[in-house]
């Protein structure tokens, strides 16, 4: 019991994972403070640059950047009014009013301190609930673990933004995509038109920084966005709350937080919903609710712990299932496959101490994140008016850069590059990407798991429903997922006409 | 410009059908590739094919894409779009396209020096100083650091590496 706990700590205790969680969560807040920019891209961009270090600092650089970035969000949202990430949107309502009254850097307190919290609360969550829930996944066999991909791209297409047959053809798209390269049973070609280049597969990091940095920046050069602020933002300097401020607000901070672990932990949500859904609540139980949107605490508090408490409990499936949840889970899978590990019912078991210390990283982090918050601000002003064309003009050439590292093929960056285009007018057609990225990361351990299956129940489609509780459950949610909403559409057209 | 976001026009619809009708033609096209190949991909031992996984996700993204492009057809099923001034973006694409080729044949310094300068002036940066600076920082700057100091090997254009 003790003992991985010890490992874990020395671990993380040496100078590549501390200098790793300094260096990301600083990162991640300046990006996240940047608009537009969040943490996809900032994990998209250092991603290839994980490629050589240890799974430990890697991890920790990678989860440094999430945390952080969501966090930084925040902190464009309170100063210049416009929200660093999307999650960060609901904390423009009641963070600018306080900016504007002179109070931003007390507003950075609340913020600051509200994410800590919520965020360490969600580490809790993490290291009590990912264990529990990768015993329950020891049963899982093929068929079970093939469902459970299933299901979660069938509800990342469903509640992405557009039209839910889009989501689900990014999802096979992404798929599709996944089995491009050598067949690993037959040792065939599928996909590759005869070229040497794509028969090892498509390299997963350049897709994913073509479909979301390159993309987000050719998306953003077509409008010339220069800063304007309504406001001085140098020289904020974080202030935070007394003790006594906190009185009557634990409850809204440990709600809030709760809100954001169990949100976080299903597919297809994120910090985003988890902020807005507990801001909506906080508005109807506080005490102070007609405040709301006037520059309230309350607000703060109950969207910021919200939002960082999603970090670490979107990672339970991630870790224990092996299925993530987002787009940002996503990449931090294929960052441990890229380190030969697969996350998944086995990790606990067979990689305890490497599981403690990602544990001890997060909780590292989301403390870290509080002190860098001090220095950090400062600068932010200056950081806040650097034009546009300059962060874009980085994030294409660290978009290259990141691309051909992995590999050291400069048909990577091609590929970042024919992607970033196509995902541009996907963006624009209101296609959702996240689909296609998971799918892709997914793709795999899909066709593995299907084909296993296959052969286990001699080539029995019908198996991978009847074959066991679990499977056929799972299934019975797709189902419900996918016809749920058309026939919720009928029953509501239907009772219309009965009322007229 | 190639959509615009405001009451529905003729122009509005375009961008989703031209999207639907793309991966419709994908979509048949890599069945038809699939189905050509499937002969020669029979796995005697295992009973299955590499071909049987293509086929139900071919035919899914059929299915999707046909029922994409007649939903983006019917004025109701419309979504509504972002903006996109391919004007911006075009010479961007191509610099970018023309730096990655270059690459291949002169390493990696030479093509981003010259297409890190074109990227900047169609960003529209015009201060010398801060024109210099960001070249030199993300240009050279950056390759001296990963591929001399990180040892990051960068594509080079001299066998030794030194450029």
């Amino acid at each position: 019991m003790i003992a991985p706990i010890q490992d874990a700590f020395v671990q993380v205790f040496t100078l590549g994972p501390l200098t790793a969680i300094l260096f990301g969560t600083a990162f991640g807040i300046v990006i996240g403070a940047l608009p537009g920019l969040g943490a996809v891209v900032g994990i998209s961009i250092c991603l290839p640059f994980t490629f050589g270090m240890p799974i430990i600092p890697s991890m920790s650089l990678l989860l440094g950047v999430y945390c952080g970035a969501v966090y930084g969000g925040s902190i464009s949202a309170i100063l210049i009014n416009s929200p660093g990430t999307p999650q960060s949107a609901a904390t423009t309502l009641d963070g600018y009013p306080m900016a504007m009254r002179g109070e931003a850097g007390l507003a950075i307190g609340w913020v600051t301190m509200s994410s800590t919290i919520g965020g360490l609360i969600s580490c809790v969550i993490l290291i009590i609930g990912a264990p529990q829930i990768s015993r329950f996944a020891t049963n899982f066999g093929s068929v079970e673990i093939f469902a459970l991909i299933v299901l979660a791209l069938t509800c990342i297409s469903s509640v992405s933004k557009g039209a839910m047959s889009k989501g689900l053809l990014m999802g096979v798209v992404g798929l599709m995509l996944s089995l491009i390269g050598t067949d690993p049973v037959t040792g065939v070609d599928r996909f590759t038109f005869g070229t040497v280049f794509l028969s090892g597969g498509l390299d997963l990091i350049a897709v994913v920084i073509g479909v979301f940095a390159l993309s987000e920046a050719f998306t953003r050069i077509s409008v010339a966005q220069e800063p304007q602020h309504k406001m001085r933002t140098s020289g904020t300097r974080m202030v935070l709350p007394p003790a006594s401020a906190w009185k009557g607000r634990g409850g809204i901070l440990v709600r809030s937080s709760g809100i954001g672990c169990m949100i976080g932990a299903l597919p297809g949500t994120g910090p985003a919903t988890a902020a807005f859904v507990s801001y909506a609540l906080a508005k109807q139980s506080s005490k102070r609710g007609e405040n709301f949107g006037k520059g309230e605490p309350d607000g703060l508090i109950s969207c910021e712990a919200a939002n960082n408490a999603v970090t670490g409990s979107a990672m339970i499936p991630t870790l224990a299932l092996g299925i993530p949840g987002d787009v940002v889970t996503a990449i931090l899978m294929s960052a441990l496959v890229i380190q030969g590990i697969t996350p998944g019912v086995q990790l606990m078991a067979e990689n305890s101490a490497m599981v403690n210390a990602i544990f001890l990283a997060l909780i590292l982090i989301n403390i870290a994140m509080l002190f860098l918050a001090f220095p950090l601000i400062r600068i932010f002003g200056a950081l806040l008016s650097l034009p546009e064309r300059l962060i874009m003009t980085g994030v294409f050439i660290f978009g290259i850069l990141g691309a051909i590292t992995v590999r050291g093929n400069p048909l990577d960056a091609f590929t970042a590059l024919v992607f970033g285009v196509i995902a541009m007018f996907l963006r624009a057609g209101r296609y959702p990407l996240a689909p296609l990225v998971i799918g892709l990361v997914l793709g795999p351990q899909f066709e593995q798991n299907l084909r296993r299956g296959l052969l286990i129940h001699d080539g029995d489609f019908l198996a991978f429903f009847t074959a066991s509780w679990i499977a056929s459950l799972l299934f019975l949610v797709v189902l419900l997922v996918l016809l749920g909403p058309p026939l919720m559409a009928v029953l509501r057209a239907r009772r219309q006409e009965i009322a007229y | 410009m190639i959509q615009s976001e405001g009451s529905p026009s003729p122009r509005r619809a375009t961008l989703d059908t031209a999207i639907s009708a793309i991966a419709l033609i994908v979509g048949i096209g890599l069945l038809v590739l699939t189905l050509r190949d499937q002969q020669a991909q029979v796995n005697i031992a295992a009973g299955d094919a590499p071909a049987d996984l293509p086929l139900i996700l071919l035919t899914l993204w059929i299915m999707l894409s046909a029922f994409n492009l007649i939903r983006s057809l019917a004025p109701a099923g419309r979504d509504h779009f972002e903006k996109i001034g391919m004007a911006r973006q075009s010479p961007m694409i191509l610099t970018l396209a023309a730096t990655i080729l270059g690459m291949l044949a002169f390493g990696y310094l030479i093509p981003v020096s010259v297409g890190l300068a074109v990227i900047l002036v169609l960003l529209g940066e015009r201060r010398p100083l801060i024109f210099a600076t960001a070249w030199l920082v993300l240009g050279p700057g950056l390759w001296f650091l990963l591929h001399h100091v990180l040892q990051i090997r960068l594509p080079s254009f001299l066998s030794g590496g030194l450029l």
